[in-house]
């Protein structure tokens, strides 16, 4: 009599049950159940529990009348020793169970039937927060749903094989590979049958085969030649690679199959067995591997069938399902013109070639328009920051340094030592484009800075990032003429990296990268955190002058800085970078990370915004220019029209760039109070001023001090009088012996506007 | 995995409350009949509405409320529980009262004539309201919560000038709230002209709006998943026409039901006029719309218990009638159906292209902590043999 339970042929369980878990976990389904538990020997150290359970079936019929019950006798198979970390698995009990029919089963293994494939993820992980009760749930709505038809995550698509027990992986992109299945496009002669080139990596227990290319007649000569050269090559030689000719076979157009096979091969006779279920004919194959034999130096090599299935497969763009191999064959598996039966077959995953898109959807990055990107520094914040972008699956970077890596580099740098003493900029182009083998190569390395100032290759480019701490650079960015219309970024380490400053510029590069450092300095004033760490700036480098080098060149062994130190402020301005890279600002903004090292480790952060400064050149001479804060203006406007008939005045704070010929203006001292005016005149007093002043160099670090003075003319006129440039050239006089000296700047406001004159 | 529709019976004794739930969410609430929850034994619907419905800003709202007739057992509630006015002037109060907004009202010009009780004056109200903003083509007609549908003929008031506003017997409306749906229509079937012309003593019942539901769950389905006819408190005599006319115009389909909600909380009404004793034998048309059920399908009674005694609807025969149609164990009571510490539960199907079946069981979780509303955080423990 033919059995009907799986079980039924199983012998009886009669040792004791130890696992007080397991002791627990029947004694629930033994409730659950209201029977006695009849318990199996599975082998392997499990049991196996049968048991009935209750189906909730659909009113209009299971579809396409599949037969499942309203009770269905399932097998739930434990772990003597290591239940319940590993979870239970599921069998059906039923021989004549509807298992071709249904995705998510398992492959079936040693003529056991197949276990339902209950859980997305890892069955482990998903019970260790469930009950027993839990899973009965489960099984009993898979079987719901499998009989209501929904199953399928889409009823659209098909869902491919659940397979399970791969022995390696095939790299190769799915469009590329289904391209001759979909065009019916054989190599040759061959039906329903290409060859690809695949190479493997090096290390000799590497199981994984990357798809190179399709052979056609066009590249197969300097195919075979390219892979004959390799062949030739030594096993120890470092530079060899290791080429395997592959197979794809598929089935005629016209056949289509929904059915899961749920035996997959593991010999030459079962290999038949399977493509004769799918209708697919592997005489061509075998011929072919027959004649070929010799092309590959290894005995093993991929092959991967193509079944045609009835609707689009699920996450794929067609209905080809592929299933991936490894064949062993030795020469003395084939005699008589025909291979014997027992070569071995291995099952192999596919895995998809990195996309930009998938990147992107998997870090949750989406970026409106695909821009490119210039970034200027590839140190150690600056490979990280990169690196950040690229593998969120935006490598459209051109990425501009002139260093080479050095072994201390090692330390910081995104880089591994397999890339010593080659470009920075070069090196992680390559290792981008290397993630992305499908784009046709996006990133790009200059090892050439003067870039710069190429006009053209900055047009090209929406964003310019800047990661140098180089303050020449700084400064060529800041005034660079052709950079219009262009986003604009600079960001570095200070504080003995300690603080993380990014100046990202508003629309139409106003406020620029220099306003927002002005306006940082002058936030001194206010804020005690920027106060002391530019005092501490200044103490560092009392030795050599007044002006602190802001921004940590990392790129010296003396530099002590930790890579996470560096690695906390890079994750933060690339958060920074991606959300900025899909807005239009008004403003410009600041973006600081401090880091507590005092104590317990912490980290705060902050954003200042800055509105666009007011910019004007010099009216005496145009090489100069004036750029006034934003607040700074309305203060003065303010106090102009608040002294209305009478003239007023007041002392400009900031700083002024003699490199750029630029005065920054970021704060105004009111006139002091023993300063005198009326219609015509007006004495700028000194009441509390030297204070002010020092008060200011002192909270800035030197950064911002006095830089020049305004006063009103309120019936004009837009120019210095006789008494104006008298007090010019006697500012004149003592500012040009200051070492550096001062150019005397002095701004009149007017009915008509704002005239700033520098001598 | 996308949400399936469902359709939930509420047991709310001898009245009608039912919410369909399409797969985006989207809510149609069929009558109500929210009592006050005193009791263990009455089902507190208003908070299961809650649970059940949208927010639109912290405002729940159902997409769209269709009142099958205005009697009470069909309306209960609504005056109470459910947003009347502006919408623009739903208050933080109002939504600290949990009113409800009802973003698209269908309403029947023919059944809101004759008002008995301040839940139909509401409703009715409400109605005029909104149409008086169509009709002077106020800038906020088309608002959320100002949307109107006019379901079936005028009786005495004319509105005419809002036919665009209007779906008679026949009609397969498609738009709810706005929105375009492909997978599911509603096909209407009464109330109709005849209605007018002759109305019996229980004018409202016999003209209660009648529907069929209809659920598919994908484009390109032929046929429907599910198909569940409502009724409100219709007897034979409408269902005679429905059958008549359904059949006259080729729409057969349109009488075929997967879930049955049998007319007037199980009443004999449905077969024959009442009482029963003196009219013993159902009509043959009756017994014909029940022939157009599909496979296991389903009568839902909701009504108090169904007893063998005088106390009707729900009438022991009308029950007997139907269980000979679809057997015992697809008919099924709301009160009796599931019943939890004494609290009748709702009856809820989940909507799959096979047909309909019983929500999935939720599984639990091997993590647990006690809830605030646990009996044991809410009444004094004492331990130990002393007094305190």
């Amino acid at each position: 009599m033919e059995m009907e339970r799986f079980s039924d042929s199983l012998p009886i369980f009669s040792d004791k049950i130890e696992n007080p878990a397991l002791q627990d976990s029947l004694n629930s389904l033994k409730i659950l159940t209201k029977k006695s538990l009849s318990i199996h020997d599975w082998g392997n150290g499990r049991i196996g529990v049968p048991i009935v359970i209750s189906v909730e079936l659909p009113s209009l019929g299971n579809i396409d009348n599949i037969d499942i019950k309203a009770k269905e006798q399932i097998v739930l198979v434990f772990n003597l020793l290591n239940y319940p970390y590993e979870a239970p698995v599921v069998y059906t009990d039923r021989l004549d169970f509807p298992k071709d029919q249904l995705a998510h089963f398992y492959i079936a293994a040693n003529n056991r039937p197949p276990a339902f494939c209950y859980v997305r993820c890892n069955r482990d992980e998903w019970y260790a927060n469930k009950r027993i009760e839990d899973l009965i749930i489960r099984i009993a709505n898979w079987l719901g749903d499998a009989a209501a038809g929904e199953l399928n995550e889409d009823g659209e698509q098909f869902e491919p094989l659940r397979l399970e027990g791969y022995s390696g992986t095939i790299i190769y992109d799915y469009d590329t590979m289904v391209r001759p299945v979909l065009t019916n496009t054989p190599l040759l002669t061959y039906k329903n049958l290409s060859i690809a080139l695949f190479e493997r990596g090096l290390d000799i227990n590497q199981k994984t085969y990357r798809f190179v290319k399709f052979l056609n007649p066009d590249n197969a000569i300097d195919t075979l030649k390219e892979v004959d050269i390799e062949n030739q090559k030594k096993k120890d030689d470092s530079t060899r690679r290791k080429y395997h000719y592959g197979y794809l076979l598929w089935a005629d157009e016209h056949t289509v199959n929904s059915q899961y096979s749920v035996n997959l091969p593991k010999n030459w006779a079962d290999f038949k067995l399977f493509c004769a279920f799918f209708q697919i004919d592997y005489n061509h194959l075998e011929n072919c591997l027959i004649a070929n034999f010799h092309l590959n130096r290894f005995i093993h090599f991929p092959v991967i069938v193509a079944i045609r299935r009835t609707k689009p497969l699920i996450g794929y763009s067609s209905n080809i399902e592929l299933i991936n191999f490894r064949f062993w064959l030795k020469l003395e598996h084939i005699k008589d013109g025909k291979i014997i039966d027992d070569i071995e077959i291995n099952f192999f995953s596919h895995n998809q070639p990195l996309t930009q898109k998938l990147a992107a959807k998997i870090s949750n990055f989406q970026l409106e328009n695909g821009f490119r990107t210039l970034v200027f520094g590839c140190g150690a914040l600056g490979s990280k920051i990169i690196m950040h972008l690229a593998r969120s699956g935006y490598p459209k970077l051109s990425l501009v340094d002139p260093d080479s890596l050095s072994p201390h580099n090692l330390v910081r740098h995104t880089l591994f030592a397999e890339h010593e003493g080659e470009n920075k900029a070069e090196s992680l182009a390559r290792a981008i484009n290397k993630m992305y083998p499908l784009e046709s190569a996006p990133s790009f390395g200059f090892s050439d800075k003067e870039i710069i100032n190429q006009k053209p290759l900055i047009e090209i480019h929406n964003w310019i990032m800047d990661f140098t701490a180089s303050p020449a650079f700084f400064n060529t960015l800041s005034i660079g003429q052709h950079i219009v219309e262009k986003n604009v970024l600079s960001a570095m380490i200070s504080d003995f990296g300690n603080l993380g400053i990014l100046y990202r510029e508003g629309n139409g590069r106003n406020p620029r990268i220099d306003d927002l450092q002005a306006h940082l300095y002058n936030l001194s004033l206010q804020k005690s955190e920027i106060k002391d760490w530019l005092k501490r700036e200044k103490l560092a480098h009392s030795n050599t002058n007044l002006n602190v080098r802001v921004g940590i060149g990392c790129n010296s062994e003396t530099t002590v800085l930790s890579d996470d130190k560096i690695a906390s402020h890079a994750s933060f301005f690339s958060g920074i970078i991606k959300k900025e890279m899909n807005n239009v600002p008004d403003n410009g903004k600041i973006f600081l990370s401090q880091i507590s090292d005092d104590g317990v480790y912490s980290i705060t952060t902050n954003t200042i915004k800055v509105a666009p400064v007011h910019i004007y050149q010099a009216i005496n001479d145009n090489s100069w220019s004036v750029r006034i804060q934003s607040e700074v203006y309305e203060k003065i406007m303010k106090e102009f029209s608040k002294a209305k008939r009478n003239e007023t005045g007041g002392v400009f704070v900031g700083y002024c760039n003699h490199k750029t010929k630029i005065i920054y203006v970021v704060d105004s001292i009111r006139a002091p109070k023993d300063s005198k005016a009326n219609s015509i005149h007006f004495m700028r007093g000194i009441d509390g001023l030297p204070e002010e002043i020092e008060n200011a160099i002192q909270s800035s670090g030197g950064q911002i001090g006095y830089i020049g003075e305004w006063h009103t003319h309120p019936k004009g006129p837009n120019a210095l009088s006789d008494q104006d440039m008298e007090s010019v050239g006697k500012h004149k006089l003592e500012f040009e012996r200051l070492n550096p000296p001062l150019p005397v700047f002095l701004t009149i406001i007017t009915p008509n506007g704002l005239f700033p004159f520098v001598y | 995995m996308a949400t399936n529709a469902t359709i939930k019976y509420y047991p709310v004794g001898n009245g009608d409350m039912s919410l369909i739930t399409l797969e985006d969410k989207t809510t149609i609430l069929t009558d109500c009949n929210i009592r006050n929850c005193d009791s263990d034994e009455v089902y507190d619907a208003k908070a299961d509405l809650m649970k059940s419905v949208q927010f639109d800003r912290g405002i729940p709202y159902v997409d769209v409320f269709i009142l099958t007739h205005g009697d009470q057992d069909h309306c209960r509630g609504f005056k109470k529980h459910f947003y009347q006015g502006a919408p623009e002037n739903y208050s933080e109060a109002n939504k600290k009262e949990e009113l409800i907004r009802v973003d698209t009202m269908w309403f029947s010009p023919m059944i809101a004539e004759e008002h008995s009780n301040e839940d139909e004056d509401a409703y009715q109200q409400e109605a005029e309201r909104r149409l008086a903003l169509h009709r002077n083509n106020d800038s906020k007609k088309d608002n959320r919560g100002n949307r109107i549908k006019i379901i079936g003929y005028d009786g005495n008031a004319d509105y005419q000038d809002l036919n665009y506003l209007r779906a008679v017997p026949g009609d397969i409306v498609t738009r709810f709230n706005d929105r375009d749906q492909t997978l599911f229509s509603i096909f209407i079937h009464a109330p109709f002209k005849e209605h007018l012309e002759a109305m019996g003593d229980d004018k409202k019942n016999s003209t209660s709006i009648v529907f069929q539901a209809r659920f598919r769950n994908t484009t390109y389905q032929t046929g429907f998943s599910t198909l569940a006819m409502f009724g409100g408190d219709s007897d034979h005599t409408s269902w005679c026409i429905i059958l008549d006319k359904t059949k006259k115009y080729n729409n057969e389909s349109a009488l075929e039901w997967d879930l049955f909600l049998s007319p007037h909380h199980c009443s004999w009404s449905f077969f024959n006029d009442r009482p029963q004793a003196e009219n013993p034998d159902p009509k043959k048309t009756s017994l014909q719309v029940l022939d157009y059920k599909r496979t296991n399908a389903k009568v839902i009674a909701s009504s108090k218990k169904i007893e063998k005694n005088d106390d009707n609807p729900p009438h022991y025969q009308a029950k007997s009638e139907y269980v000979k149609k679809v057997t015992e164990s697809n008919f099924h009571n709301t009160t009796t159906y599931n019943v939890v510490n004494n609290t009748p539960q709702p009856i809820i199907y989940e909507v799959t292209q096979q047909g309909i079946v019983k929500p999935k069981k939720v599984e639990g979780s091997a993590r647990v902590t006690g809830g605030a509303a646990l009996g044991a955080i809410n009444t004094p423990s004492t331990y130990g043999n002393g007094e305190v």
